[in-house]
């Protein structure tokens, strides 16, 4: 098993940096692609007109 | 014969266990596991399987770990191929009836703002000192999703695999106690009461065919890391939906799960030896896994008070924290705490629509981290 590196080094603010942006990519990308999803139901929702069951 | 030596032979596995009574503790955190899926019913199907695994790699020159162990063995064929985790995504996948996200699509926002807690507790991981990739691993808990977790670890950090599976389910099992107070906390009595229309869950054939292969081609397009967890979670409700297959969606929801879930468990346990298990790491992805779900639930019920500013229809912000993919528990305590604020007030179906969104939402995730932290 790896060391940790110890908590709030130099070393770990690095990652922690690294971390942030993956956060703030992360959470624009989940967010894009359920924007994409949700239009993508309301555009089958207008094509497809069909008796439900 | 030397009785002596045939003697020393047999008792070279007590010996070593009072020499190693590290070995003992994790039988007896074995135990533990066993206890709390019978007695609590916590996940049993993966506590029960790792617990008695634990004991199993952890008994002195076990043979059921090593080299030719066939717990390693089918560690290395099924977790470190990723082949287990995606043929559960078929089961789940053959599980889930995306009707009543398909009817109320604007839930899929909640399915986003409630996958917080994986890019917290990754931001976290790091300060306390974990690698990048430890971090995302560690951070992927969040997800509620075991087999995303399960995923994520084996390919980022596979020496993690056994604390981090364990957190994992620990903690969906425990969303009734988790969610609750922190709920209560970031709403007030009013906001709880508000109450949100129920909805015809109806849905044309067409669109549910449709759906699990158009989702798989975007999401694949987009981030083709996540076609193995997108795609196969796909798959298995293509099975349910099509109508021609049933036998076969049938098999992947009871036998494919229940194998695949009984190989599963067992084989993560052989990651659950003392020298990888009991140390502080361990400790501090047990507390990480924790903040996960909190902070999973603070970011979707803040989420939707954020929203309730803008909107002329209010939503009620607990709905926000059914965007978590534990599934249907998270779905059931909205309801519940709903029932008890308001006896009028039901707030179930909304709240699936939420969770089935949450369900999705970490499979993105976790096809996100993969994509961004590789």
């Amino acid at each position: 098993m790896n060391n940790l590196n110890t908590p709030f080094s130099p070393e770990s603010i690095a990652v922690f940096l690294e971390t942030i942006s993956v956060m703030l990519k992360g959470m624009i990308g989940i967010f894009a692609f359920m924007l994409i999803f949700y239009a993508l139901i309301k555009i089958l929702d207008k094509v497809i007109k069909e008796k439900t069951e | 014969m030397h009785f002596g030596g045939d003697m020393g032979d047999l008792l070279i596995g007590l010996t070593s266990l009072i020499a190693n009574p590290k070995m003992i503790l994790m039988m007896i955190v074995g135990g533990i596991l066993i206890y709390l899926a019978i007695k609590k019913d916590y996940e049993p199907a993966l506590l029960l399987p790792i617990g008695f695994g634990t004991i199993l790699a952890n008994i002195p020159f076990s043979s059921a770990i090593g080299e030719h162990g066939p717990l390693t063995l089918l560690f290395n064929a099924g977790i470190m191929t990723e082949l287990f985790p995606i043929l559960i995504f078929i089961a789940i996948g053959a599980m889930i009836d995306f009707s009543v996200l398909l009817r109320n699509p604007f839930m899929l926002m909640f399915g986003a703002a409630a996958q917080f807690g994986i890019f917290f507790a990754m931001m976290m991981a790091s300060l306390l000192g974990f690698s990048f990739l430890e971090s995302a691993a560690i951070g992927i808990i969040g997800a509620a999703d075991g087999p995303t977790s399960i995923f994520v670890a084996g390919r980022f950090a596979p020496e993690l695999l056994g604390p981090i599976t364990v957190a994992a389910y620990s903690y969906m099992a425990l969303v009734p106690i988790i969610q609750p107070p922190v709920i209560r906390l970031l709403t007030t009595q009013n906001e709880r009461r508000i109450r949100m229309d129920s909805f015809n869950a109806q849905v044309p054939k067409t669109v549910k065919i449709l759906f699990p292969i158009i989702i798989t081609i975007i999401a694949g397009i987009v981030a083709p890391t996540s076609v193995a967890l997108v795609g196969f979670l796909m798959f298995g409700n293509l099975l349910r939906e099509c109508g021609v297959l049933d036998k076969l969606a049938k098999s992947a929801q009871n036998e494919l799960s229940s194998l695949v879930t009984i190989l599963l468990g067992i084989t993560i346990a052989s990651t659950m030896t003392a020298e990888k298990f009991l140390n502080l790491q361990t400790l501090y992805i047990l507390g990480l896994g924790l903040i996960a779900f909190i902070a999973n639930t603070a970011g979707g019920v803040l989420f939707a008070k954020i929203l309730n500013l803008f909107l002329k229809k209010k939503v009620n912000p607990m709905i926000g924290a059914a965007g978590i993919s534990a599934f249907p528990m998270s779905a059931r305590v909205i309801q519940k705490m709903g029932q008890k604020e308001d006896k009028q007030n039901f707030l179930l179906m909304p709240a699936t629509s939420a969770n089935v969104a949450g369900q999705i939402g970490s499979v993105i995730a976790g096809g996100l981290i993969l994509a961004l932290c590789s």
